[in-house]
């Protein structure tokens, strides 16, 4: 290979396509010709400097990301939205029945914050990792458990004549401690993220909202908070019939 | 278990699909010029991606599969709308074939400073930009999005021996460019002296496969001539 070849090829060469049998002779070549090696040199610095040069490239807008995101994942009925459940009493008696009706669902724009997807995600994560639970037995005795163990007050998140509470397990979401409650319900294991709420103003404990309600990552979601406990219920369900179970958890 | 099916496919076009939609709405951009219509092109590039799942091969490079149906997808628009001009080979190589030692660029006695670097980043777009369009895909999808010539070769159906000719003469066009550029501003010292510095075979070797590893170029031997 002579110095007008080398010029010819000198992309191919340093892109990486040429065969081995090609990449000899090159190399051959440079070994003994001074000029062709200050040539390479200098190709490699150009491109070096124009590719650091061709950045920062543009990103596609928050929006468009996430209506492809949905579409792509089938997710497209199911946006995210926020349902206000409000209470027909003024307290919430802790781990009482209470048959809470859906006064008013509030499609609010599809709120997305890190917060919320941050917390989802633990969820999702802890959920398929299958962790086995610390404690079994019946709710009075997970309960007794968990609360021994924990500086929040925890409460049962799912109170359903269907739902039953297995276990349960302690974890941490952030730097926060949680619980992972685990249900069976029907066929199917639930299991329940609960971290105490962020101190917030005593008006939202009479009302529980519901953050989520969706799929994420092939499972079904329900996110639902108060002003104590922040809760993620997670399972192989549609997410519509999961969330049925939540309103008449307190 | 529940529609295990489906959440096999969605984790897949999550992993091996999705990830990629900068990129593709990037080369998008290039394609359209406009940021409304790039952002359009990309999710209809998913669209047709996702109804057309069952043919992606997982484990294969997802990446190239996007851009194929994108690239194909802006075709069929185009063809739609108005017949393609063609820059293909219609640019002269004038003076490019003077020797890539000519556009190297030393600028007060810095070795490793090159004219590039003095330059604000939207006029090297701007040059970018202002390349013959078949030149311009192929230096971007090759420098920018670091596709295999294989793979663009199949992105832009057309054959390998074009791609490198296209790279090789898009790259010295955008070099000429640049030096004329940087004549105008007069960052270019002009008459300057051939500096040849001598390297040492190793020296060359060692920043060939840095640059090669920055690259991304795992890619040796996908090609011949």
């Amino acid at each position: 290979m002579d110095c007008k070849e080398i010029a010819s090829y000198l992309h191919l060469y340093l892109d990486g396509e040429f065969d081995g049998k090609d990449s000899a002779a090159v190399e051959e070549h440079l070994r003994h010709c001074g000029a062709c090696r200050a040539q390479v040199n200098a190709e490699i610095n150009f491109q070096n400097a124009l590719r650091s040069r061709m950045s920062p490239p543009p990103r596609i807008s928050d929006a468009r990301r996430r209506r492809i995101t949905e579409a792509a994942l089938g997710l497209g009925q199911q946006r995210e939205r926020r349902f206000l459940l409000s209470w027909p009493g003024l307290l919430m008696p802790a781990g009482g029945l209470v048959a809470a009706a859906v006064l008013a669902v509030l499609l609010m724009p599809p709120t997305n914050s890190p917060e919320v997807d941050g917390f989802i995600q633990e969820t999702v994560a802890a959920h398929e990792s299958e962790l086995p639970v610390e404690i079994s037995g019946d709710e009075a005795s997970i309960m007794a458990y968990i609360r021994a163990r924990t500086r929040f007050d925890p409460q049962p998140p799912i109170q359903h004549a269907d739902a039953k509470l297995v276990g349960a397990r302690l974890t941490r979401v952030g730097n926060q401690m949680a619980v992972i409650y685990r249900y069976q319900y029907k066929d199917h294991p639930i299991s329940v993220v609960q971290t105490p709420a962020d101190a917030t103003s005593d008006d939202q404990i009479k009302q529980q909202l519901v953050r989520f309600s969706g799929e994420r990552g092939g499972h079904g979601v329900t996110m639902f908070e108060n002003g104590n406990y922040r809760n993620a219920a997670i399972a192989d369900l549609p997410s519509g019939e999961l969330l049925r179970l939540v309103p008449a958890s307190y | 278990m529940f529609n295990s099916g489906r959440r096999q496919r969605q984790r897949l076009i999550e992993h091996e699909l999705l990830p990629h939609m900068d990129s593709l709405f990037r080369y998008a951009l290039h394609l359209t010029r406009s940021r409304e219509r790039a952002e359009e092109l990309t999710q209809d590039t998913f669209t047709k991606a996702v109804e057309n799942f069952e043919k992606f091969q997982p484990g294969t490079n997802g990446k190239a599969w996007l851009f194929r149906i994108m690239v194909n997808h802006h075709i069929n628009l185009a063809k739609k709308k108005r017949p393609e001009v063609t820059y293909l080979d219609t640019v002269e190589p004038t003076n490019l074939e003077a020797g890539l030692g000519e556009l190297m660029v030393r600028t007060h006695g810095d070795p490793e400073d090159t004219l590039v670097s003095k330059l604000a980043m939207s006029q090297i777009q701007e040059a970018i930009e202002a390349l013959p369009p078949d030149f311009r895909s192929v230096l971007i999808l090759a420098d920018l999005e670091e596709f295999s010539y294989k793979e663009i070769s199949e992105m832009l159906d057309c054959p390998l021996g074009t791609v490198m000719s296209r790279l090789h003469r898009g790259r010295r066009i955008l070099r000429v460019k640049l030096l004329d550029l940087g004549r105008q501003m007069g960052l270019v010292e002009e008459a300057e002296e051939e500096v040849v510095e001598d390297m040492e075979f190793g020296e060359v070797m060692a920043s060939l496969s840095e640059y090669r590893r920055k690259r991304g170029s795992a890619q040796a031997g996908t090609g011949s001539r």
